[in-house]
């Protein structure tokens, strides 16, 4: 486990990932406070040619909600693309083939992949929450610190498990492609159900990145504390990135290669 | 002893059998020699062997252990050395980190790691290499690594598909040597489409066809046993060789006829009736007939004879 543990991270240094996960979460905070503050001033331009749109005053909540918005879209996306190959990327190489035929337990493999590589995120999806609370300081004011450390802590959730499906899916195939195409599907379907049938919504996996939008707050929507059911979407989400890491090595365990 | 067992080993591919009831064993200690066309079946075994993929029926055991997907002990896997026909490494480490990670992955030390790392990259000819990613490697430079990660973990059973196909002929020659060297100290299956190749390194030789095996014995009781004999006939130029080996390939008792430096090398089914037609052949095509002998039959006779043999 060792050993597997230290790869992981001499890949992560070795290869682009170090520098896109960070940069993107980082980038995304910078965006976020500064289109917040710059959109009247574009709405403002866009009066002159005739357009009165009406716009409310924006608060730091807004900064630090505009973040967490990137992050549950593009964040996601480029979690799915990035991770589409975690493992049907090594099939395709066959450097999996080179592993599998020492002693190497496929568990280990797929269990330090998701650790380190979950945990990278994780931090990187922190760095970018760091970035939009320093610069929504700097450009819109003080938003409230605790509200937002918890939607960051929800979100996080949320994004393990957004991750763990894509690791999931990359071991059933060994075309990161397909990989990714499967990983979309849940990335639509969850957020819907739990629009369609309210109990999903609050207690079912999309539950936390209701919670952690509500509890930060936005325009026209005031800041809300982090719900009972916001706790049990947590602890589901944990459980649904545990159970789908040993489904990953279920379909790898006798996978031919 | 036999340090590898297959048994009735069976494997398909949707309707096609790449490997059809395959039995054939391995004595310890010996390197075998496993010959056939492309498409036998030899990479399926060797892929079987290391338990990377499953057979569709019967069973293989390396060092008395069942192996395959999910079954092989890592007991087996710490006795055994794979080397791909293509072997694949991560592009992003260097030469001696993969081979240390290796290492690692077989339980030894770091110090000792990186010490029998330094050591395989001598002898594969890659210490001037050792710091560059691999991303950057020529195949022939892969496939060295790839033997010398094979080797990392001083494997009891080694197996190698095409080990020297990408190498040059000094390459080539060092990594036969080393191969030669390993006899007695593990037990080598060896698959190879360079038949002198397996001629040289090879103590006992398997001949699979259409994913069966044709025979399997001793190097020296397959060659004293199975092959006849060898007729070698020299002509003037190419141009006779060419008129002499048309005419020949007309004859009903011809195996094979391959042409090599200076003559032709020909196999017959009937030696009494070539004995008495090659010189008169060579005559009808007026070609000048320099030398007529019959030569000691190399591993590649035998071949050709059992697998044309196989298809007759």
């Amino acid at each position: 486990m060792r050993v597997l543990l230290g790869k992981e991270l001499l890949e992560l240094r070795r290869t682009f990932r170090v520098i896109v996960l960070p940069a993107l979460f980082v980038v995304f905070g910078l965006a976020a406070p500064a289109l917040i503050r710059a959109l009247p001033m574009i709405i403002k331009g866009s009066e002159a040619q005739g357009l009165d749109i009406p716009l409310p005053d924006f608060g730091p909540a807004d900064g630090i909600a505009q973040y967490l918005s990137f992050a549950r879209q593009l964040g996601l996306i480029a979690v799915i693309v990035l991770y589409m190959g975690i493992i049907a990327g090594e099939r395709k190489e066959g450097t999996l083939a080179m592993l599998f035929v020492k002693p190497v337990s496929r568990l280990s493999f797929v269990w330090t992949r998701w650790v380190v590589n979950g945990a990278y995120l994780g931090l990187s999806f922190l760095a970018g929450c760091g970035t939009a609370v320093l610069y929504t300081v700097l450009l819109l004011g003080r938003p409230d610190f605790s509200a937002a450390a918890a939607a960051a802590g929800l979100y996080l959730a949320y994004l393990l498990l957004a991750f763990s499906w894509t690791t999931f899916f990359s071991a059933l195939t060994k075309n990161p492609g397909i990989a990714a195409g499967l990983s979309i599907v849940p990335l639509f379907v969850v957020p819907v159900l739990g629009a369609l049938w309210k109990p999903l919504g609050e207690y079912g996996p999309y539950g936390a990145v209701a919670a952690g939008t509500a509890a930060v707050g936005a325009v026209g929507s005031p800041s809300v504390s982090v719900p009972l059911s916001a706790f049990f979407s947590v602890g589901l989400d944990l459980f649904l990135s545990a159970a789908l890491v040993f489904a990953a090595y279920w379909a790898l365990r006798r996978a031919e290669l | 002893m036999n340090a590898i067992e297959l048994e009735r080993l069976t494997r398909d591919f949707g309707g096609v059998r790449a490997v059809d009831d395959l039995t054939l064993s391995v004595p310890e200690g010996e390197i075998y020699g496993f010959l056939g066309p492309n498409g036998a079946g030899k990479t399926t075994t060797l892929k079987m062997l290391a338990g990377l993929i499953s057979p569709t029926a019967g069973q293989a055991r390396v060092a008395g252990e069942a192996v395959g997907p999910g079954t092989s002990s890592m007991g087996v896997r710490r006795k055994v050395g794979f080397l791909a026909e293509e072997p694949s490494f991560y592009p992003w480490m260097n030469a001696e980190e993969s081979l240390v990670f290796v290492g690692r992955l077989f339980g030894l030390e770091s110090a000792d790691a990186k010490s029998r790392a330094q050591s395989l990259l001598g002898v594969v000819d890659l210490t001037d290499r050792r710091r560059d990613r691999i991303r950057g490697f020529s195949r022939g430079m892969r496939q060295r690594l790839g033997i010398a990660q094979a080797l990392m973990g001083r494997p009891a059973v080694l197996l190698l598909d095409e080990p020297a196909s990408a190498l040059d002929p000094i390459g080539r020659k060092e990594i036969l040597d080393l191969i030669a060297g390993l006899r007695g100290e593990a037990t080598i299956i060896m698959s190879s489409h360079v038949l002198d190749d397996v001629q040289r390194v090879s103590t006992w030789v398997g001949i699979l066809r259409k994913g069966r095996l044709l025979v399997e014995a001793p190097l020296d009781t397959l060659l004293q046993s199975h092959a006849r004999p060898v007729f070698r006939a020299e002509v003037a130029d190419h141009e006779e060789r060419t008129r002499l080996s048309a005419l020949l390939r007309q004859e009903p008792w011809l195996q094979e006829v391959v042409e090599e430096a200076g003559g032709l090398r020909v196999l017959a089914a009937d030696p009494l009736a070539a004995q008495l037609r090659i010189p008169a052949l060579v005559a009808e095509a007026g070609a000048h007939l320099v030398e007529f002998v019959t030569v000691t039959p190399t591993l590649e006779d035998v071949f050709l004879s059992l697998v044309h043999g196989a298809e007759a």
